[in-house]
């Protein structure tokens, strides 16, 4: 990945050469060549990404976080700048922005929000780095090339997570997704999309709320913090910025609204799936987090409970088998028709030698589903249940 | 991933001895196989890999390792207490978390028997990144601590439908030694 990424960085910077130094960051963009080609190969960049089957598609969700963006945005910026806001599949905690305001965000951290004005919060500071024009200021003021490149390098090898994502992106995109921008800039964004979420009428005390769940979520998971936090201050920093900030410049100033109950109503079903997603990577305390959380948005949802089920019997841990067992009956006792928790049960029982269980769960599971996708594996155990006599 | 592309590299400049069909054992992966006539093997200590167009068109890789070791992608781990189809879960996870496989889709996974071994068969397509389309036949068995997959990636177009036959003909002379 290193070599990709060096490859092209040394192809931005060859065709950095042939423009003219260092535009002024508050130029019209419509009238800068050297941002308008910046802008094309944001968009040949996020033409990948969205073909590459990783985008989340949800249209009542978008809406609602372009809803969000369009309420953010000010009145008083390039009438060229409209933003446009993508969900990418990745329970990693990350968003970035585009020079030309596409803005992906990933599942993983609109997940563990727990409300809009916290959404408002991280699409303002995305939306800062567009406005202001970060990634022109950044190439911009490039003093030493192979500084900059070998940065470029360090930071998104720093996990095999960051090199994953940046095969995807060109220099653009990895700078905003995956190396960060400045310190200096990220505090800006901080601090002026702090401003823009404000002015917006959020309440933007919520923004040490989204950071202390973040840095907790991270030490719970025992992450390097790759994404969103790469090149920020880090967390601790920044909670401390922004308390200085509102207890001077916001002291006094009336609360915004959270708007809790939309927030949770329009993500609720992305909460579940990034919880599959963690499911697969492996993270179980973030996949039963997740869960928990939905539930208690949804408290009688049967699919919820069977995920908890696969966490649990996955993890295998000690007493886990139990505990997901008992997810499952509440599974089948919300649903009697769901037949996934009856194969699960099944499982447990199979490998337990308890064939004569096994095979109950099993044949109810292909009664309730005839065409299970797991069809063949189930009718293997129901033979070898049968082989053992114990049918 | 980034070590076979360097494989691949290392084999496009020609700097690796191939070998012709024929049998084929190792001593240090216990097992052997008969490589088919027309095909050659590219030398690695990590797996068995061999081609008849090209590795960039089409290949069979044999590998064998170590149940325990991590993942690149997913953070659980292979066992010998786990059913086939848990083993086939895991490996799914692992290969739909890759993103060099754009677009990854799963088209079957089924129970196999390979070499006497209680395994898994799965089939799925992806996109590289140049937008063409490829199919995967994996076979995956846990003997012991150890985690064998057999497998086949070809280009849809005009290369996966021509050697499948001769790709199952090899698995059927695979063999754990």
């Amino acid at each position: 990945m290193k070599y990709l990424v060096t490859l092209l960085t040394f192809c931005w910077l060859a065709f950095g050469c042939t423009t003219p130094g260092p535009v002024c960051v508050y130029e019209d963009p419509a009238t800068s060549q050297y941002e308008t080609m910046l802008w094309q190969r944001a968009q040949e960049e996020q033409a990948i990404l969205n073909n590459s089957g990783l985008l989340y598609h949800n249209s009542e969700l978008e809406d609602y976080l372009n809803h969000v963006a369009r309420r953010l945005q000010p009145d008083d910026i390039s009438s060229d700048l409209s933003f446009k806001i993508k969900i990418i599949q990745d329970p990693n905690l990350n968003a970035f922005a585009f020079p030309n305001g596409v803005i992906y965000v990933h599942t993983g951290i609109l997940a563990r929000m727990d409300n809009e004005a916290q959404l408002a919060l991280l699409l303002a500071h995305e939306m800062t780095h567009c406005i202001n024009k970060h990634t022109m200021r950044v190439l911009g003021n490039i003093k030493s090339r192979s500084k900059f490149i070998a940065t470029v390098q360090e930071t998104s090898a720093r996990t095999a997570m960051t090199q994953e994502l940046a095969k995807f992106l060109g220099l653009t995109g990895s700078m905003a997704a995956v190396t960060g921008y400045t310190r200096e800039l990220e505090t800006e964004a901080d601090h002026i999309g702090l401003d823009i979420a404000a002015n917006a009428g959020y309440d933007i005390n919520e923004v040490v709320r989204l950071l202390e769940h973040l840095k907790q979520e991270l030490r719970m998971e025992g992450l390097v913090e790759p994404y969103f936090f790469g090149t920020h201050p880090n967390v601790e920093q920044r909670i401390a910025n922004v308390r200085v900030w509102l207890d001077n410049e916001y002291r006094g100033k009336t609360a915004g609204v959270k708007n809790a109950l939309i927030f949770q109503s329009k993500l609720s079903q992305l909460i579940l799936d990034n919880v599959s997603l963690d499911l697969r990577l492996g993270r179980f305390f973030a996949a039963r987090r997740g869960v928990e959380k939905f539930l208690r948005i949804q408290p009688d949802d049967p699919q919820a409970y069977y995920l908890l089920g696969e966490i649990y019997r996955q993890r295998g841990q000690e007493d886990d088998l139990k505990t997901a067992m008992g997810c499952y009956q509440k599974a089948i006792a919300l649903d009697l028709s769901f037949a996934a928790p009856h194969k699960a049960i099944g499982l447990i029982h199979y490998k337990d030698g308890e064939k004569h269980l096994a095979k109950k769960y099993f044949e109810t599971c292909l009664l309730l589903s005839p065409n299970a996708p797991d069809k063949a594996y189930i009718q293997k155990y129901l033979e070898h249940c049968s082989k053992n006599g114990e049918g | 991933m980034k070590k076979l592309l360097l494989v691949l590299l290392v084999l496009l400049v020609g700097c690796v001895t191939t070998h012709d069909g024929g049998p084929y054992q190792s001593s240090d992966y216990k097992f052997a196989v008969e490589i088919p006539d027309g095909w050659r093997r590219l030398d690695t200590d990590k797996y068995l890999m061999i081609t008849r167009d090209g590795p960039f068109l089409q290949y069979a890789l044999i590998q064998q390792r170590p149940a325990d070791r991590p993942f690149r992608y997913t953070q659980k781990s292979l066992n010998n207490r786990m059913l086939p189809q848990e083993a086939a879960g895991l490996i799914i996870d692992e290969l739909s978390s890759d993103r060099n496989l754009q677009n990854f889709r799963l088209i079957e996974n089924v129970p196999a028997r390979i070499d006497g071994h209680e395994g898994f068969r799965i089939l799925f397509s992806y996109n590289d990144k140049k937008g063409s389309t490829f199919k995967t036949l994996y076979y995956g068995f846990v003997s012991g601590n150890s985690f064998y997959n057999i497998r086949y990636s070809a280009a849809i177009r005009h290369y996966f439908d021509k050697d499948l036959a001769t790709f199952e003909q090899l698995l059927d002379t695979f063999k754990v030694i």
